[in-house]
């Protein structure tokens, strides 16, 4: 019997292949749109936050509490922080690395610009915030001497410095005198965090405490995980075992909420955009449908009339509007995919927006993302559209009696 | 009698013509209201962000904007304040000089951008002065007064009535340091400009600095703001090229944020573009539908002589009606919301902090409504109406009489 359906379903659909087929693109135009912007949306996201969590705030970040509030050189991390056991030997953790920063000035011969002074392990920075993908100019090194220094391509292009170049460095010390370095340009990097790139120099951290006048803490540890779903896990363990009197442990949507309301904004947007399309694309299958319910009545007339049930003729209309609806899934699925494997693949190149990308601190080339439930909601979205579209066709034709139908025609 | 026809037939499919001008409709007002929205809001952004200090139209020493340094200064600001004052599009001028200093209270010593101005011009040039939140906003006879932003006096650790000092360099890069005295305290919402930025009385600090006729921007108030661009070309045209001077409008000096507005409103239609797909996907299926159940009737027309043209034109006719019976009114309700939005702006003070981190201080957008860009958008959506009409109609004209009648 369901093969008598399927075979009559599927006849049907082909007697009006021009209309099936137009009913199918639609779809499967509307889904692959869909998809492509879903997947670039959520890679610009998704590449804001994790550059942030790499120049930032890493996963998890520990501070001194009060530190946030009020950034003294007397609110620091102890070096003994590093040796506790949860934080050596955790396998949540995948890299860590301590910052210790402050503010100052950067002057050049001819200009001058407010900067944050981060001391940093140079090697574990590297890994940690993976500095290599983000170098612009020159190299990642501090120099034999401890003397050189790696800037953010923002502020390194306001003073208009070059690799090798010097520039001069000044800050109030512990002690609260002003004291003056003359560090060498050794790098240039580009983080994608626009604070990060305006105003940031990464310097020797031994250097950064002598020239701060502290022997020893650091202003913050900052954690990467293996997996960043368990974040809160980790918050959890670490809140149990360290003193949270004296530490502050705060996740990266704790420290940037802006960002996780952006990813969240940009869920419900999809899920709006979705049902708009999809609302739409089912008014679609239900002027086909309802067209081709109306248009069989008098086949439908004989087959109640020789015998076949409603239920029957519903389940061959319904299978009808499905295959329509999965017509145009595969179609929308399939080319949707292939468009954004490309995209993940080689980005999506906005270099001639620089200027504007770099202001929200977007990066320039897009890397879209796949999720599966991209998928399974277009999916449910469809068959749900495809099988309201033919709710009201199929209580018109059981409204419709055989004879009156036979009779009609 | 076309006309007729063309209602007779739109009449008679009742259902199907009501989707389709219901769906034009709902086209047609989402692209006038999102158009006018993006436009509003875009424009509110670099209003905003415009006058809260940088102005619109910034004169500055060859090459300053891309490389500052003391050798690339307005150095003749008295020959190019004549050359201003003599230009009837120009409502204000004033100088700025703006260095970045070392403020050291006595808690904390921090980098700072301080910014020697004209008080009573600055005024009226950015919005400095209604940023005032405690004490006073500078004067022209201040001596040693500093106007600190809100931020910078929290980290400073200072407020109204504290002293701090300055160190920092001259125009002729020589040391310049002072105690200063904070005045007032402002706040414009833009953390990073509250976070850094500090400004004293210019005649006060032009001796500490050596500023005798020198300044590192001058900015020039136009009479109306929407011709800045066109007042840039022509200041360029007019300043003696001996000053060696550049004279750019805030399209240039913020063109990150400009380009930024565009990529939002590339991605806005993008969106827009993909739900206008499937509507005009919907549209050609139900000209079709309707086409198709009237393919015998056609088939007869052309049998008893009507020719391809003139059943080209009815069913074109009868498409016309119904994109224009949704158009017209999609565009006059996305008008109708564009206007009320205009005068009352969607809050987003829920945003506000989401904002301030890219430098926009807003906590209201509005909408724009503009006449040429609501029929702009009508027109594009008429077209797209008919584009999408036309590959059905094109099908069935084409049919011959006999085939057209054997049509079930």
């Amino acid at each position: 019997m369901y093969k008598l359906i399927w075979h009559m379903a599927w006849n049907a659909l082909g007697r009006r292949r021009g209309r099936s087929l137009l009913v199918t693109l639609m779809i499967g135009a509307s889904l692959w749109g869909l998809l492509f912007m879903e997947g670039i949306y959520d890679g610009m996201t998704e590449q804001m936050i994790d550059n942030t969590v790499k120049s930032d705030s890493g996963n998890l970040s520990l501070f001194a509490q009060g530190y946030r509030l009020d950034p003294s050189l007397d609110r620091l991390l102890p070096d003994s922080l590093l040796n506790q056991q949860i934080l050596r030997t955790n396998p949540l953790i995948k890299s860590r690395s301590i910052r210790f920063s402050h503010t100052g000035l950067l002057a050049t011969a001819h200009a001058a610009r407010q900067v944050q002074i981060q001391g940093v392990p140079l090697e574990e920075e590297i890994v940690h915030a993976g500095l290599s993908d983000k170098l612009a100019q020159g190299r990642l090194h501090f120099g034999s001497d401890g003397n050189g220094a790696i800037l953010g391509h923002g502020l390194a292009g306001k003073l208009r410095v070059s690799i090798g170049q010097k520039i001069i460095l000044s800050a109030q010390d512990r002690q609260q005198n002003i004291n003056s370095l003359v560090l060498k340009v050794n790098g240039i990097i580009r983080s994608g965090n626009q604070p990060i790139d305006d105003k940031i120099l990464y310097m020797d951290i031994e250097q950064c405490r002598e020239f701060l006048g502290v022997s020893q803490g650091f202003s913050q540890l900052s954690l990467i995980l293996h997996n960043p779903d368990n974040t809160a896990l980790l918050q959890e363990q670490l809140l149990r075992e360290l003193d949270d009197s004296a530490i502050e442990i705060l996740r990266w949507d704790q420290l940037y909420p802006a960002l996780l309301q952006g990813r969240q904004v940009m869920k419900t947007f999809n899920l709006i955009c979705n049902l708009l399309v999809f609302c739409v694309a089912g008014l679609g299958v239900w002027g086909v449908m309802t067209v081709s319910v109306l248009e069989r009545l008098r086949e439908f007339g004989i087959m109640i009339a020789v015998g076949t049930s409603f239920q029957q003729i519903r389940a061959q209309v319904l299978l009808e509007s499905t295959l329509l609806g999965l017509g145009g899934f595969i179609l929308g699925a399939g080319s949707g995919v292939a468009t954004l494997l490309w995209f993940v693949e080689h980005g999506l190149n906005l270099e001639v927006f620089q200027e504007g990308l770099q202001a929200f601190g977007m990066d320039t080339i897009i890397y879209a993302i796949i999720r599966p439930d991209y998928f399974t909601t277009a999916l449910i979205a469809i068959l749900l559209a495809c099988t309201a579209s033919v709710i009201l066709p199929l209580r018109r034709l059981k409204q419709a009696r055989p004879v009156t139908i036979l009779n009609s025609q | 009698m076309f006309l007729d026809l063309a209602w007779k037939n739109i009449c008679s499919q009742r259902r199907r013509s009501l989707v389709t001008v219901l769906l034009l409709l709902f086209a047609t007002a989402i692209l006038v209201f999102s158009g006018a929205f993006m436009e509003g809001s875009h424009r509110q952004m670099i209003r905003s962000a415009v006058e809260i200090y940088p102005s619109y139209l910034q004169i500055t020493g060859n090459g300053y904007r891309d490389e500052p340094g003391v050798d690339r200064l307005v150095f003749d600001l008295a020959a190019l304040n004549n050359v201003l004052n003599a230009q009837s599009e120009v409502a204000l001028a004033t100088s700025r000089y703006e260095s970045f200093a070392l403020l050291v209270s006595d808690h904390q010593a921090l980098g700072a951008l301080l910014a020697a101005v004209e008080p009573d011009k600055e005024a009226q040039v950015s919005r400095l002065k209604q940023s005032l939140i405690r004490g006073e906003y500078l004067s022209n006879n201040d001596q040693n007064q500093v106007y600190l932003g809100r931020e910078l006096a929290q980290r400073l650790k200072v407020d109204v009535g504290s002293n701090l000092a300055f160190v920092g360099s001259g125009a002729d890069s020589s040391f310049a340091a002072d105690r200063l005295h904070v005045k007032g305290i402002f706040q414009t919402g833009l953390f990073d400009f509250d976070n850094s930025s500090a400004f004293v009385n210019r005649t006060y600090i032009e001796p500490l600095m050596a500023l005798d006729n020198t300044a590192s921007h001058v900015i020039v108030l136009p009479h109306n703001p929407d011709q800045v661009q066109d007042l840039a070309r022509l200041l360029s045209q007019r300043l003696p090229p001996e000053l060696g001077l550049e004279v750019r409008s805030w399209q240039e000096t913020m063109s990150g944020l400009v380009e930024a507005m565009t990529v939002d409103s590339i991605f806005g239609y993008l969106t827009l573009s993909v739900l206008f797909l499937v509507i005009l996907f919907v549209i050609t299926i139900y000209t079709l539908l309707a086409i198709m159940a009237r393919t015998r009737e056609i088939g007869i027309l052309r049998a008893i002589g009507s020719s391809q043209r003139q059943i080209f034109t009815l069913l074109l006719l009868e498409g016309l009606i119904l994109t224009l019976a949704g158009v017209i009114p999609g565009g006059m309700l996305g008008g109708a919301f564009a206007w009320y939005f205009q005068e009352n702006p969607f809050s987003f003070s829920a945003w506000e902090e989401q904002f301030k981190q890219y430098n926009l201080a807003v906590s209201t957008l509005p909408a724009l409504f503009s006449l040429t860009q609501i029929l702009r958008d009508m027109i594009i959506m008429t077209l797209a109406a008919l584009m999408a009409m036309l590959v059905p109609l094109l099908r069935v004209t084409r049919l011959r009489p006999t085939e057209a009648m054997r049509h079930v």
